[in-house]
């Protein structure tokens, strides 16, 4: 890449917490007309270390340089005057303005009579060309466009008010490939305007797509800056995790297939469970000791099965059995009485409860199955809580921390311990190692084996095809909410069956 | 340097807690205001025994008497506001409680039925107030505020728009004993409230209900998925709310048994918010503390006592209450702890930075 | 069991006032029967013994004189409904109106409205502060006991009482209201100098709020040996006399109260109140005369005092006993 001078210097970068080093001397160079990637698990000071450059934390010790000139910053305003943009995970737009205001936003283009919204409205179609988003619609309201193009405004916006350094964390999370192919289309075309783009993904290969150059990290520490094509993956995955590519290499093995015995009866078997808009009617068994695994695109129905399955939403037809008893599961309540459980692909808004402890939150499903005024005694809650707090690896250890103070991929291994402290016959588990770092996706995944070894039935929703052929044992294919296979998961199977299986099937569209 | 370091380390969280604890300031303020009144009027501080009612006189006596309300509508409150909800309409459901008591005492019911009959009134409008809140998922604010219109009138319906006086029923003796009278010498309506308070705070954490109250003002969504059912916990905190505002209504009409139906429990719901934000519990819902409410509750009586011991002019008395509470407020508002500990860091790098010169 | 026949006879009519009302609202101008003139009656509303006496009363009296009235009462003492209540009544243009408002000022443009419009107003109860020459030409008269004059009686009987001079207190009524006001000019006006008050604080016209604010003063003024305590209304009378009782100074300390209310003259024969004077709310037919001698073309005066009485424990035991008090 170009050779020239590096936008933003950062040397020798040390923030403290009470108790914690965060930081400790990280240097970070940003070159203009690059794609930066900073790498590095969970804990890691990735987001430290992208507060530090906005403004939002105070650096203790050493200096940042933007254009050759040194700065200290008060505040994000600072870091923002200085040419720093940011585009958050959780888009911080005004959702209830339109499309072009808030690309315009302090911006406005002004006439004899206060904003000319006209022509501000022509500026943001000239920004939103510009950028390929052309096809939207300035005058639109932001909520009327998924949350994908919401984070390309966010993208636009920062061009607007002319940035330099433009910092994307984890903008690809919650995107499906197709919206990752859009937001790198024009993160492309940032990139070749000359700005400077500092970027934050767990998505390895999304990593090696669009990145030119990296900075390792680890615990607060500065490991390598290194240039994307010079460096293999098992290389830069040692880097990051501390740990030599042949103990990596153990856990991407697949596993063997469980065979179901003629004489096995299923834990559940639903026949035409339905919901309108929701899944049309499908038939399912689950055996004990399988791990079936729901693949799928984005709204093919994988989630939205699982969840009625769970009654968390009612099913509308159908009828559903449990170790061969008719049961009917409506709410959430009555399948934990039944033990089955659920664990939440929306880890924020329907996983965790933010402001109870991490212990309070392994408890809760326990004690909502025992009942408001029968307590878990204390002995017993606090033997649950060593254990699955033990077991899972949750870092740290402390049970009284608030969960919304842990790591994401922490928070999944509490979610994980609530379930199981309910002791479930099936477990479903939907994208449970979404947005989580390599450490913990692979404990998880682990997890997920064990449980099933231990012969608790496992439902394996994820959109990563890869870990599902992993971990099934039988996989249920998905599109346009409907089952259309259901695979036995040998060694013939391979990400390519499943996604041949999608491609060939058009049933969904003639119906 | 280095011993003296680590002393202070030890010592300052607790300190630090200390300070950033809702808790202390609200004690503070207690404290402050009692010396304030102490200084104006030497004898703020002065029990006597009086003979008369068999029990403890003087100013602080008959503040722990006007407190007794505010703790009960305000632990109510508190329950309420932690499902980020909240009850406007406490004062009235005191006022229909109390309306109901007198004219029933009037109408010439046994006083323990009058009493019983009461509080299953006020339960059954905190039911009401709670089924509409969680089956038809109607909005706290807009559901009690209704709530509050319709209480008033209800009380006016019940006594024909006339402040019924029961003073003068015989065998009202027990209810009038209930806010009047006292238990070893301190005032037994203050008594009884500390019970309830306690009551409420032990079913609360010694049963999983406050952690699940916690959880549905958290993430309402995110219990019902944990198998908690949110519509319950709606239901029953309103019904606890309704419950604990008609045993206000009691205490504030059985103190001079009358009800006044236009001004019993009037703009006390204020009061009680006041009370629960002071005591910490955010209006956003979730956790939440019983005992600081309850302290809230207190310094919203010793506030009023305040005004008439400085004998602040009647005009100006809302002002005086507004400039108190946005002080106490301001002083336990998180910025200005963390702009005092920036102050005090900032002291400690000059002057080590003065040793370091040296 | 009389009370609760009182409560439903008291929805039934209401529920009878609403009808009446909403017929009003679409037929008065020509469903009214012509030889039967309409009045608009600005009201309070049910706020107590003293208002629903004076409403029910006025309410008959018009009825009787055979008038069709249309009463529109406030809530919580909203004077912006009443506002809107009096507009309506200028835009159907009724006959007249009377109106006895929550606060003494803010009627100047409603006021010029009904001016223009020709309709004369009368006000009851309570006087409005009118600066606006033309908004007051357009009330012929106000009708009503006089709150000086009350004021003056509860001075004159604590100068009469302690001719020595004596210390007390005073509770007064919410901060800015005329009647509050006025009692306290009449008692300003009356009072001898050897009479001190310690302190005058507001308990809001409560009962319960006065028996706080008493007994916060007793304590506090204990040493200045209070001796009396004029309360400007009964209910707060009825708080201070319990507070007076609890602190074992009952008879000690001397109680006055206005309204008259048939609570107050029980606890004046029960001894907890020393003196109570009335403020008469029956002055429903000189109102209603009133109305009708300006709508036949007579001169009305401008201010008309309704006479009321004073009571002491004689007098209230008599009163009580004849059983004629209306409240």
């Amino acid at each position: 890449m170009t050779q020239n001078e590096p936008i933003v210097v950062m040397k020798g970068i040390t923030i403290e917490f009470p108790g914690v080093k965060a930081l400790d001397g990280v240097d970070l160079r940003l070159y203009p007309g690059e794609v930066h990637a900073l790498m590095g698990e969970n804990g890691a000071g990735k987001s430290t270390m992208i507060k530090a450059l906005t403004g939002v934390y105070k650096i203790d010790a050493g200096s940042i340089t933007v254009e050759g000139k040194p700065q200290t910053f008060n505040g994000t305003g600072d870091a923002q005057n200085a040419g720093i943009a940011t585009v958050y995970q959780e888009v911080n737009l005004c959702t209830n303005l339109s499309i072009g205001e808030n690309v315009m936003l302090g911006h406005e283009v002004r006439g004899p009579l206060g904003i000319n919204w006209k022509k501000t409205h022509q500026e943001a179609r000239k920004y939103l060309d510009q950028m390929g988003l052309g096809h939207l619609d300035p005058h639109a309201p932001l909520n009327s466009i998924s949350i994908a193009m919401q984070q390309l405004v966010a993208i636009a916006r920062a061009m607007v008010i002319d940035a330099k350094v433009l910092i994307l964390d984890e903008p690809t999370s919650s995107l499906d490939a197709n919206e990752v192919q859009d937001l790198f289309a024009i993160m492309r075309k940032v990139r070749d305007s000359g700005v400077a783009i500092l970027f934050v993904s767990h998505f390895l290969d999304q990593i090696y797509e669009i990145t030119d150059r990296l900075t390792i990290l680890r615990n607060g520490q500065f490991i390598k800056e290194v240039m994307t094509k010079d460096t293999p993956r098992n290389e830069l995955i040692s880097m990051m995790i501390g740990k030599s590519a042949e103990e990596l290499s153990q856990i991407g093995a697949k596993k063997e297939r469980r065979a179901i015995g003629a004489d096995e009866k299923p834990i559940v078997s639903v026949k035409g469970l339905g919901r309108k808009g929701s899944i049309q009617p499908t038939d399912l068994d689950i055996y004990a000791g399988e791990v079936v695994g729901f693949a799928g695109l984005l709204g093919s129905g994988r989630t939205e099965l699982g969840r009625l399955l769970y009654g968390a939403d009612k099913p509308e037809t159908g009828t559903y059995k449990l170790n061969g008893n008719q049961v009917s599961i409506n709410d959430p309540h009555t399948a934990l009485k039944h033990r089955i459980a659920y664990s939440t692909e929306n880890r924020r808004d329907e996983g965790i409860i933010g402001d109870l402890t991490v212990r309070e939150n392994i408890l809760i499903a326990l004690q909502a199955i025992r009942g408001m005024f029968k307590p878990i005694p204390k002995k017993e809650a606090d033997e649950i809580v060593d254990k699955y707090m033990k077991e899972l690896n949750v870092r740290p250890a402390d049970p009284n921390k608030l969960i919304k103070n842990l790591s994401g991929g922490n928070q999944q291994k509490v979610l994980i311990a609530r379930w199981l402290a309910t002791h479930p016959e099936l477990l479903i588990l939907d994208e449970p190692t979404r947005g989580i770092d390599i450490g913990a996706k692979a404990e998880i995944q682990q997890a997920v084996l064990d449980l099933a070894e231990q012969g608790m039935g496992v439902v394996f929703i994820s959109s990563e095809l890869e870990e599902v052929v992993r971990l099934s044992d039988n996989i249920e294919v998905l599109k346009d909410r409907r089952k259309i296979a259901e695979l036995e998961n040998d060694a013939t199977v391979s990400q390519e069956t499943i996604v041949d299986t999608i491609a060939s099937n058009n049933a969904g569209k003639e119906a | 340097m280095a011993g003296h370091n680590t002393k202070k380390d030890a010592g300052n969280p607790i300190l630090k807690r200390l300070l950033s604890s809702n808790l202390t300031w609200s004690v503070v303020a207690l404290i402050v205001l009692i010396v304030i009144c102490t200084i104006f009027d030497h004898g703020f501080l002065s029990l006597s025994w009086n003979e008369n009612t068999g029990g403890l006189a003087g100013p602080l006596i008959t503040m722990l008497q006007e407190s007794a309300r505010y703790l009960m509508i305000a632990t109510g409150m508190t329950l309420v506001i932690s499902t980020s909800g909240i009850d406007l309409s406490v004062g009235s459901v005191m006022a229909v409680a109390g309306a109901a008591a007198m004219q029933f005492l009037v109408s010439g019911l046994n006083v323990w039925l009058a009493i019983l009959l009461s509080l299953l009134v006020g339960l059954v409008l905190g039911c009401i107030n709670g089924a509409l809140v969680s089956m038809l998922g109607l909005q706290p604010f807009i559901t009690t505020l209704i709530m509050m219109l319709a209480g008033r009138g209800l009380a006016k319906v019940i006594t024909a728009g006339q402040n019924t006086d029961a003073g003068s029923v015989a065998g009202s003796e027990p209810l009038r004993w209930m806010a009047n009278g006292f238990i070893l010498g301190i005032p037994a309506n203050f008594v009884i409230a500390i019970i309830i308070v306690c009551l409420v705070g032990l079913l609360c954490r010694k049963t999983a209900m406050g952690m699940m109250i916690e959880s549905v003002g958290i993430n309402q969504e995110a219990s019902r998925m944990t198998g908690i059912k949110p519509k319950k916990i709606l239901f029953l905190v309103y019904a606890v709310s309704g419950l604990l505002a008609a045993i206000a209504g009691l205490f504030a009409t059985a103190s001079v048994m009358r009800v006044d139906v236009v001004k019993t429990g009037q703009d006390l719901e204020m009061y009680a918010i006041l009370a629960v934000v002071i005591g910490g519990t955010s209006l956003l819902g979730g956790k939440f503390s019983l005992s600081g409410s309850a302290i809230g509750a207190v310094l919203i009586a010793m506030i009023r006592k305040t005004i008439i011991t400085l004998g602040i002019d009647s005009a100006a008395t809302p002002a005086f209450f507004a400039v108190v509470v946005i002080v106490i407020c301001v002083m336990q508002a998180p910025k200005i702890h963390s702009l005092s500990a920036e102050i005090k860091r900032k002291r400690a790098l000059k002057s080590e930075a003065k040793a370091v010169t040296a | 069991m009389k009370n609760w026949k009182r409560a439903i006879a008291l929805v039934a009519s209401g529920a009878a006032l609403l009808s009446f009302a909403a017929c009003g609202n679409g037929g008065n101008a020509e469903g009214g029967d012509d030889s039967k003139p309409t009045i608009g009656f600005v009201a309070v509303g049910p706020e107590g013994g003293f208002r629903t006496a004076n409403e029910n009363d006025l309410q008959d009296a018009f009825k009787k004189a055979g008038f069709d009235l249309i009463y529109s009462p406030t809530q919580n003492n909203d004077q912006q409904k009443q506002i809107q209540a009096f507009n309506k009544f200028v835009n159907d243009e009724v006959d007249a109106i009377v109106l006895s408002s929550t606060e003494d000022s803010g009627w100047d443009e409603s006021l010029k409205k009904a001016k223009e419009a020709e309709i004369p107003v009368f006000t009851v109860d309570r006087d409005v502060d009118v600066t606006d020459p033309e908004a007051a030409s357009a009330i012929v008269s106000h009708i009503g006991p006089s709150n000086e004059w009350a004021g003056e009686q509860a001075a004159d009987f604590v100068n009469e009482n302690f001719p020595d001079g004596a210390n007390g207190f005073i509770l007064e009524g919410p901060a800015g209201l005329s009647v509050v006001k006025d009692r306290q000019t009449g008692w300003d006006n009356a009072i001898n100098d050897n009479v001190t008050v310690l302190e005058s604080q507001s308990a809001n016209w409560s009962t319960d709020e006065a028996k706080t604010v008493t007994a916060g003063l007793l304590d506090k003024h204990k040493s200045e040996n209070p001796q009396f305590i004029f309360a400007q209304n009964d209910e707060m009378g009825l708080g201070a006399a319990q507070a007076v009782e609890e602190a074992g100074l009952k008879g000690q300390v001397k109680i006055i109260t206005i309204d008259g209310t048939e609570a107050a003259l029980q606890a004046l024969v029960d001894g907890d109140l020393s003196f109570v004077i009335e403020y008469n709310p029956i002055f429903g037919e000189q109102t209603a005369t009133a109305v009708k001698d300006y709508l036949d073309g007579k001169t009305v005066e401008s201010d008309i005092v309704i006479d009321s009485q004073t009571f002491d424990a004689a007098s209230a035991k008599e009163a009580l006993d004849a059983g004629t008090r209306a409240y």
